[in-house]
Parts: C-alpha cells; sequence; structure tokens
C-alpha cells in the first residue's frame, strides 16, 4: 500500500485514504441494511403464504376428507390472485395428490406427485411451503405452495439503487471534507518541506518552519525549528572558528615570511661578508706579493748585508710566506660558498682516487700504506668533494707518529638519518664517511676548536700549516646539509667522520 | 725570425711591476726589447701610433696585459685589439694577480692567448719571462708582419 502510494503528493494520499475509509464504511452500511432487508422479507414471505395456506386449507378440510377433488381446485383457483404463486396442491392423508392449481408459464417445477414435507424451504428460486390440513384435530392431508421471490428481487434492486446513490452522495461529500480537512495535517508537512529544501538548496539556516498547533506535527515543527537553531548556532561557531584558523594561519604564513626575509638577510649579508673577505684577501694579495717579490730580489743582495741583516730578511720572508698562506686558505674558505657550484651525482670512490694521486709524492716520501672500501656516489659539488678528502688526508698524512709509517683507511656507509640544510629538513639515506689514521691523534677537549678557522693545535715548527684544512670541510659538509666531527685519543690516531645526505630534492642547483 | 728577439709591449699600470717584470727579463738574460705603457688607454694609442706615440712605436711581437688598469681596463683594451684586422695577430698574454674563473673565461672569449697568474715569487716570475719567452718568441711560429 505504501509502495503504491509513495508516488504521489501528502495530500493526495490522504484524500485517497480518507476516500478509501469512507467508501468500505458505506458498503459494508449498505450490504448489512440489504441483507437485514431480504432476511425480514423473507419471513414476511413465509408468513403470508403460509396464512395462505392455512386459509385454504381450513376452506377445504371437509373437500380433501371428502375426497371431493372438484371442489378443492375451485378453493385452489380462488389463489390465483396472488401473482407470486406458481402453484399450490392438495395431498391426501395417505400422500396422494388430490388436487391442484398451476399458474400457467409459471416454472418448469411442476406440482410433486407426493407432499412436500412440512415446513418451508427456498430452493430454485422460491418459497416452497407445506401445511397439514386439520379437521377436528385430526390430520386429513396436506397443503402445498410455491410462491416466486421476483418481490424480494425488485426490492433488492431498488435497496442497490438507493445505496449506490447514497454511496456517490457520499463519495463527494467525504471528498470535499477530506480535501478540506487534509490540509490540517499535511500543510505543516509541506511547510516543513519547503523549510527542509530552503535549507537544502539556499544553505540558510535561518529560514523556520511556521509553527501550528500542539499536536505531534506541532512537535516535529517545534523540534525541526530547534534543530535548525542548534545547526544555525553550530554553523556560526564553525565559521567563527575557520575565521579564527584562518587568521592564525595568514599569521603564521605571515611569521613564515618574516623568517624568510631574516634570513634572506642573514644570507645576504653572509654572503656580503664572505664577498668583504674574498675581495679583502685578493686585495691583500697584491702589496704581499710586492714585500715577497722584492724580498726575493733583496735576497739576491745578501752578501751585502751583515748577519743580523740577513736574519730579519729571512724572518721577513718566512712571514711573507705564512701571510700568504692565510690569505690564499682564507680565499679557499670563503670560495666554499662564493664558488658553489652546483650539486650532480658524484662518485665519491673516483674522487678519493683523483685526491690520492694528486697526493701520490707526499704518501710515497711518507711511505703511507692508504685502504680505499667501497664508497658510494652521492649528490654534491664534485670540485668541493674533491677538497674535503684532499683536506682529510692531506692531515692524515701530515700528523703522522714520529718514525711510523701512515696507515689510514677510507670507508663509509649507507644508513637512514634525519638531515637539516637551507632545502629543508628530511629522513632520508645519508652517508658517512670515514677517514681514520694512526697519527698523533688529539685530546677530544680540542674538539670545538679543530674545525674553526685558524685555529691549530700545534706550532708552526712542529706541523706546518694555517689551520683552515678542517674548517674548510667543516663549511663543504655544512653546505652539503651534513655535518663533520671527530673521535681521538692523544697518540692513539683520530677518526673523522663526515655525515652527507645521499640525495638531495633539487640536483643541478646550488643548496 | 727565430732567435730573433721580438718586441714586448707590457701594459701595466703598477710601477712595481713594470720594474719587476723588467728585472725579471735582465735576470732570465732575455734580449728582448720591453715597452712600457700604463694604462689602456696608451696601450691602443701605442698601437695605433698616436698621442705621445706618434711616430715612433714600433710593432709589438708580444703583449703582457694586465687586466685591472685606469681609465681603459685591460678586458676593453682587449676587445679593442681582437676587433681590429691589424693588431688581431699580435699574441696578448693576460697577466693578473685575478684567479677569478670569469677572468679566466673572459679573457679568453675576448681572444686572449693565454691567462697567467702573476707569481708570487721573483725565481718564479724571471721562470716566466724564460718560458714566455722560449714559447712566444721562439717555438711558435707567427705569421710575418709588415711593421718590423
Amino acid at each position: 500500500m505504501r509502495h503504491r502510494l509513495a508516488h504521489l503528493s501528502i495530500p493526495r494520499q490522504l484524500t485517497a485514504i480518507t476516500m478509501a475509509t469512507c467508501s468500505a464504511a458505506l458498503l459494508l452500511a449498505c450490504a448489512a441494511f440489504v441483507l437485514h432487508d431480504v432476511v425480514s422479507f423473507r419471513r414476511l414471505l413465509v408468513r403470508q403464504v403460509s396464512t395462505l395456506a392455512e386459509i385454504v386449507g381450513a376452506n377445504s378440510g371437509a373437500a380433501i376428507l371428502a375426497g371431493d377433488a372438484a371442489a378443492a381446485r375451485r378453493n385452489l383457483a380462488a389463489l390465483a390472485a396472488e401473482r407470486d404463486l406458481h402453484w399450490a396442491a392438495f395431498y391426501t392423508a395417505d400422500g396422494r395428490l388430490l388436487a391442484h392449481w398451476a399458474r400457467p408459464g409459471a416454472g418448469p417445477a411442476g406440482v410433486p406427485a407426493a407432499p412436500p414435507p412440512p415446513g418451508h424451504r427456498f430452493a430454485g428460486g422460491a418459497l416452497r411451503l407445506a401445511r397439514p390440513v386439520v379437521v377436528g384435530g385430526e390430520r386429513v392431508g396436506t397443503v402445498a405452495l410455491e410462491s416466486g421471490l421476483s418481490e424480494i428481487r425488485s426490492r433488492v434492486g431498488r435497496y442497490a439503487g438507493i445505496a449506490a446513490l447514497v454511496l456517490a452522495a457520499a463519495s463527494l461529500a467525504a471528498l470535499l471534507i477530506s480535501s478540506r480537512l487534509q490540509r490540517l495535517i499535511s500543510e505543516p508537512i509541506l511547510s516543513l518541506v519547503q523549510t527542509a529544501k530552503a535549507v537544502s538548496e539556499r544553505k540558510d539556516f535561518s529560514v523556520r518552519a511556521e509553527p501550528e498547533g500542539s499536536d505531534e506535527l506541532g512537535l516535529l515543527v517545534t523540534a525541526f525549528n530547534d534543530m535548525l537553531e542548534q545547526i544555525e548556532r553550530r554553523e556560526s561557531a564553525l565559521t567563527r572558528s575557520l575565521e579564527r584558523l584562518r587568521r592564525a594561519q595568514e599569521s603564521l604564513v605571515e611569521r613564515t615570511r618574516e623568517v624568510e626575509r631574516a634570513n634572506r638577510e642573514l644570507g645576504r649579508s653572509n654572503r656580503e661578508l664572505e664577498e668583504f673577505a674574498a675581495v679583502a684577501s685578493h686585495d691583500l694579495q697584491e702589496p704581499l706579493r710586492k714585500i715577497t717579490a722584492f724580498g726575493d730580489r733583496l735576497q739576491g743582495h745578501a752578501a751585502e748585508l751583515d748577519e743580523k741583516g740577513r736574519d730579519y730578511l729571512e724572518r721577513m720572508r718566512n712571514a711573507a710566506g705564512r701571510m700568504q698562506g692565510l690569505i690564499e686558505d682564507l680565499l679557499a674558505y670563503s670560495r666554499v660558498t662564493t664558488r658553489a657550484r652546483p650539486f650532480e651525482p658524484v662518485d665519491l670512490a673516483a674522487v678519493v682516487e683523483e685526491v690520492l694521486s694528486d697526493l701520490e709524492l707526499r704518501i710515497e716520501k711518507s711511505g703511507a700504506a692508504v685502504a680505499v672500501e667501497a664508497l658510494p656516489t652521492l649528490d654534491a659539488d664534485a670540485s668541493q668533494m674533491h677538497q674535503l678528502f684532499q683536506n682529510l688526508l692531506a692531515n692524515a698524512l701530515k700528523f703522522q707518529r714520529p718514525g711510523e709509517a701512515p696507515a689510514i683507511r677510507v670507508s663509509a656507509e649507507v644508513v637512514d638519518g634525519r638531515w637539516e640544510s637551507g632545502s629543508g629538513i628530511g629522513a632520508a639515506p645519508v652517508c658517512r664517511v670515514q677517514v681514520e689514521d694512526n697519527g698523533i691523534g688529539f685530546d677530544e677537549k680540542y674538539l670545538d676548536r679543530l674545525f674553526k678557522p685558524f685555529q691549530r693545535l700545534h706550532g708552526q715548527s712542529a706541523y706546518e700549516g694555517t689551520g683552515i684544512g678542517l674548517a674548510i670541510c667543516s663549511k663543504i659538509a655544512d653546505r652539503h646539509g651534513g655535518s663533520i666531527t671527530a673521535s681521538s685519543r692523544p697518540g692513539e690516531g683520530s677518526r673523522f667522520v663526515v655525515t652527507l645526505p645521499l640525495h638531495h630534492a633539487v640536483v643541478g642547483e646550488a643548496a | 725570425m727565430k732567435g730573433k728577439a721580438i718586441r714586448i709591449l707590457l701594459a701595466e699600470d703598477d710601477p712595481d711591476d713594470r720594474l719587476l717584470l723588467q728585472e725579471a727579463l735582465q735576470e732570465g738574460r732575455l734580449a728582448n726589447e720591453l715597452i712600457c705603457v700604463e694604462d689602456g688607454e696608451e696601450l691602443l694609442d701605442y698601437l695605433h701610433q698616436r698621442g705621445k706615440w706618434a711616430g715612433g712605436a714600433p710593432r709589438p711581437g708580444l703583449i703582457l696585459l694586465d687586466l685591472n688598469m685606469p681609465k681603459l681596463d685591460g678586458r676593453e683594451a682587449l676587445r679593442a685589439i681582437k676587433a681590429d684586422p691589424s693588431l688581431r695577430q699580435i699574441p696578448v698574454v693576460v697577466l693578473t694577480t685575478s684567479k677569478a674563473e670569469e677572468d679566466v673565461l673572459r679573457s679568453y672569449d675576448l681572444g686572449a692567448n693565454s691567462f697567467i697568474t702573476k707569481p708570487v715569487t721573483f725565481q718564479s716570475m724571471v721562470d716566466l719571462m724564460r718560458v714566455l719567452g722560449s714559447y712566444w718568441l721562439e717555438i711558435v711560429e707567427l705569421p710575418a708582419t709588415g711593421a718590423e
């Protein structure tokens, strides 16, 4: 039922339900009336026919007793006035048909030869009735009659007509009334539907359904309105917190921009400082070159100087040489960033091989044994990788223990690690390169100083150098988003560990 | 031509360097004549025999050129020399304190024949003059010039 009605609108559904209910009730009522009428009319008919039978029986008792068939027939013929009567008959006490009358052309069921059983019976669209004929307290025969039911049929027909009229009128009235009354229920529902539509289509949570009455529909509307109000409140709360979030995000973006600006500023002043160092050391080189050159020229006249003069000249030339070294190192140090090249895949094994061939003379001279294990390929500045290994291996060769040939081992392992650089923070495979030697080592309390420019742990006379090599290594590692550290004990060799990320997000662009 | 000492024209604003190169040439016992000019403008004047050098400026066989000079610097002078069909055959050796890569690239781009960083010690300056002498002045075959 629900299924078939569901495609109709609520008002139509309500009207249909009302109409169906009314029609069913009216039909039932009409049927009951008709049935009642049929039953009571039948009773009436039985009484009438019974009375006829009793009258004709009483009038013909003597004739039956006497076996006077002609008299009996006359009496029966008098019944012809009863229009519905089919036939009438007398039977003797011993069950013989004495006399009968039948309406010409009446039903095919003719007069039975034997008396029907006493009482009445409706059969074959007719009422058949038999009554004993009693004379002086003694049963002398039987009278039987059969009456048609055409009267009942016409009555039932009339009733059915009236019922149909009443039904039609009642249905019309019901239609009119229900189509008015259904609004009581359908209108609040329709208004609710309108409201829900407005909310879902326009996202406007401020509309309200019109509350009517205090019945379930009224409650529904009120509940719906309450719900809308809650949604509206939450919506506005949500909007407010979204707004707060947006503002927070904006201020975060602003802060990030500020930090980036500051970073850029810092990078710029850093670059300026480095450029200044580069320019300054370049300009410092110019007069120094003259000091060196004229010192050399003066050396040509050394014979004309006394012992003291020659000593002064020698010291001056040494100092000039050291200063030249310092300036060159300073330039090399600033070049790590000012002459930076883009990262590209670099095979460390090839780099170390090149460095070892550059250092060949010193390796041969010191009798060093250098063991190089498998080294990876990583994204880096090739020339800086060269410099890194050049400095580390040169140090390993330089700081040898007196009387012992250096034994150097270069190895690497790839591990997962966290790294940080200008381009961001990431968890990515890093390469940990180790350069170990059996040299003089150092006290780890000097570890901080080790990687700072121009910091030296030994006097010039013992080991020459300006103390820039490891500072350059540290700067190179830093520029590659990596780090450098070392572990050692005096007299027991040192181990330098450089950690470098294997990959950079953007290869081919200077970080 | 071989064995005959050719004229070297040195464009250098620094009097110390002019002196040192002169002495290095003598120290190396090289018989080449060294003519000095002090800036790019004077260099071009010499080559075109103008101004101070009008009339008496024999064509050099080699130009030693400093990059950083007043008035007209070495780069501009180099460009002018290599753009001039009558001068572009003269070998130009850039001799400077700069080691900057862009200076090296730019000089070769402009047509410099060599790029040499000024040596620090006097001895290496002598060696340099000797090598220059033997390379540009003896080994390399240069076109004969009418101005000689």
